[in-house]
């Protein structure tokens, strides 16, 4: 298995989208800082404090991330399926369970730890531009860092598996677009953020998406050894 | 007979409709086997079965004397093939390409590679994505990648497909080598009749779904007569001549200025000598050779098929 994820983060040139996802954070860090001077023109005082800071921040990686993983699952499945190259892999003295199961992995664990290595590193950059510019005044405390890793590694595993939906509605007819707008509408719905209140935060409904996203990636390949590959 | 591939009425529906129908194929271990049909006879869809891409609706499959079930995935370990037409990651170069089989495949012998490209010809080609490869080339690189684990059994769908006379002159050998020194069965689709011809040891002819033929070439090639064409004013005439001059009866008025003559041991010579000493004026005189074309074509029923 470790093999074929390897393989595939090879022939994918993965190293490409560890690149792109490095350009996002910094666009995030930048639009993070952009956050609270916005606020404070349109006299709101919604970004004041870290706590709400560090909510944004986790919703703009989140989102960015489960968009990342319906273009992931657009290249390694979707795109292998129509450049007929999953041919080429079904003829392989490998089962083709494993072949998708290694590909599954694959996305998920990047939706994964991209979540939790962006929230990290944009919060970081946040709080060290802060320290000089002072967009909010608050200090952070060892109490609010611990309680946004645990969301974090929360939310981070439910959107591993949500980011999966798009699986779903990309294979009906092998459409690449399908796949990216599907992974753009679950972040609309599921990011979005009004004065604080997202469906992200009723935690039956991201554990729900998440369920059904693994289910659904689960049942995109349960019959896969018996189909016909056209 | 050791065969190496079996087919028992292998049969496979699309939507309602049978595509292919009671398939009966067997493959000799060694032997150069050519699949002869017109587009769209189905030898695409069998060799898809063949390698398990998909399912037959009834009938079985037997690969090195076992059955293939949706399970048989060791059994693809020693085959090498090329379905429809050669695909590969784009972006990745040859030997990029060429790497990743052979990880999949599990085989290590990474010095493979380049004896594999060797053997196809394709050199200078290092730094090359595959996506600006011309269709020839490709075709050769596919045929490199099918080759390179050293398979016990080569299934190649068209593989002369974009290559030009040359080139399909180097396949040719290359085939008959890796048959020959190898020991590599080959299965080779076409529907190009001289090709096949030129290579094969047994030829299946499929039409329409079915296997309308399995023979070997040695035996069609007994089969395939000669005979002497006479073009004339007066066929009924050259017919009493040589009836009665020659005593030849094996013979068969075409048209009033027709006559084909299937006696072998009588030279055209005599024919034309005797003819005109009774005064029968001849246009023209051939030896013809009831061509391997016409047997096909024959069976294959309606000629204009072959493409």
């Amino acid at each position: 298995m470790l093999k074929l994820i390897r393989l595939e983060i090879k022939k994918h040139k993965m190293f490409g989208y560890v690149k792109a996802a490095f350009i996002a954070n910094i666009m995030m860090i930048v639009l993070a800082c952009i956050l609270p001077i916005i606020d404070s023109i349109e006299g709101d005082s919604y970004f004041i404090d870290y706590k709400m800071m560090l909510i944004a921040i986790d919703t703009m990686v989140r989102g960015t991330f489960i968009v990342f993983s319906g273009v992931l699952i657009a290249r390694l499945i979707i795109d292998e399926y129509k450049n007929k190259t999953m041919h080429l892999l079904f003829m392989y003295p490998i089962k083709r369970h494993t072949i998708m199961l290694a590909k599954l992995i694959l996305i998920s664990s990047f939706t994964f730890i991209a979540i939790v290595i962006s929230n990290f590193i944009v919060s970081a950059a946040f709080y060290g531009i802060n320290s000089f510019a002072h967009f909010i005044i608050d200090t952070i405390t060892m109490r609010i860092i611990a309680e946004q890793a645990v969301k974090v590694l929360f939310t981070a595993l439910f959107s591993a598996g949500l980011g999966l939906i798009p699986l779903y509605f990309g294979m009906i007819k092998k459409s690449v677009s399908t796949t990216i707008v599907t992974a753009v509408l679950l972040v609309g719905v599921v990011g979005s953020d009004i004065n604080g209140f997202s469906l992200f935060n009723v935690i039956i409904i991201p554990v729900t998406l998440a369920a059904i996203g693994f289910m659904v990636a689960y049942m995109s390949f349960k019959n896969i050894e018996k189909v016909d590959v056209n | 007979m050791t065969y190496i591939l079996q087919t028992h009425h292998l049969t496979k529906t699309f939507q309602g409709k049978e595509v292919i129908s009671n398939v009966n194929m067997r493959v000799k271990k060694g032997e150069i086997y050519g699949f002869l049909g017109p587009n769209g006879a189905g030898k695409t869809t069998v060799m898809r079965m063949l390698m398990n891409l998909i399912k037959p609706t009834s009938g079985e499959i037997n690969m090195f004397g076992q059955r293939v079930t949706n399970q048989s995935y060791e059994l693809l370990k020693r085959i090498g093939c090329i379905i429809e037409y050669p695909v590969f990651y784009d972006k990745l170069t040859a030997k990029e390409n060429l790497d990743l089989h052979c990880e999949y495949m599990g085989y290590y012998d990474k010095k493979a590679i380049d004896e594999a490209l060797d053997l196809v010809n394709l050199h200078n080609v290092d730094d090359k994505a595959v996506k600006d490869f011309s269709l020839g080339m490709k075709q050769r690189l596919g045929i490199a990648r099918a080759i390179i684990t050293k398979p016990e059994l080569l299934i190649l769908d068209e593989p002369i497909n974009g290559l030009d006379p040359v080139g399909i002159k180097e396949l040719r050998n290359l085939f008959q080598l890796l048959s020959k020194e190898y020991g590599i069965t080959l299965l080779i689709s076409s529907h190009i009749l001289g090709e096949i011809e030129l290579m094969a040891d047994t030829v299946g002819v499929i039409s329409e779904g079915r296997l309308v033929e399995e023979v070997s070439m040695e035996s069609i090639r007994n089969k395939n007569t000669n005979y002497i064409e006479i073009c004339t004013n007066d066929s009924k005439k050259a017919a009493l001549v040589l009836e009665n001059s020659l005593n030849i009866s094996n013979y068969k008025i075409v048209d009033p200025s027709m006559i084909r003559i299937y006696e072998t041991d009588i030279s055209q010579h005599e024919v034309a000598k005797s003819l005109i000493l009774q005064d029968v004026s001849i246009h023209s005189i051939n030896v013809k050779n009831h061509s391997l074309e016409d047997y096909f074509l024959t069976l294959i029923n309606g000629g204009g098929k072959i493409a």
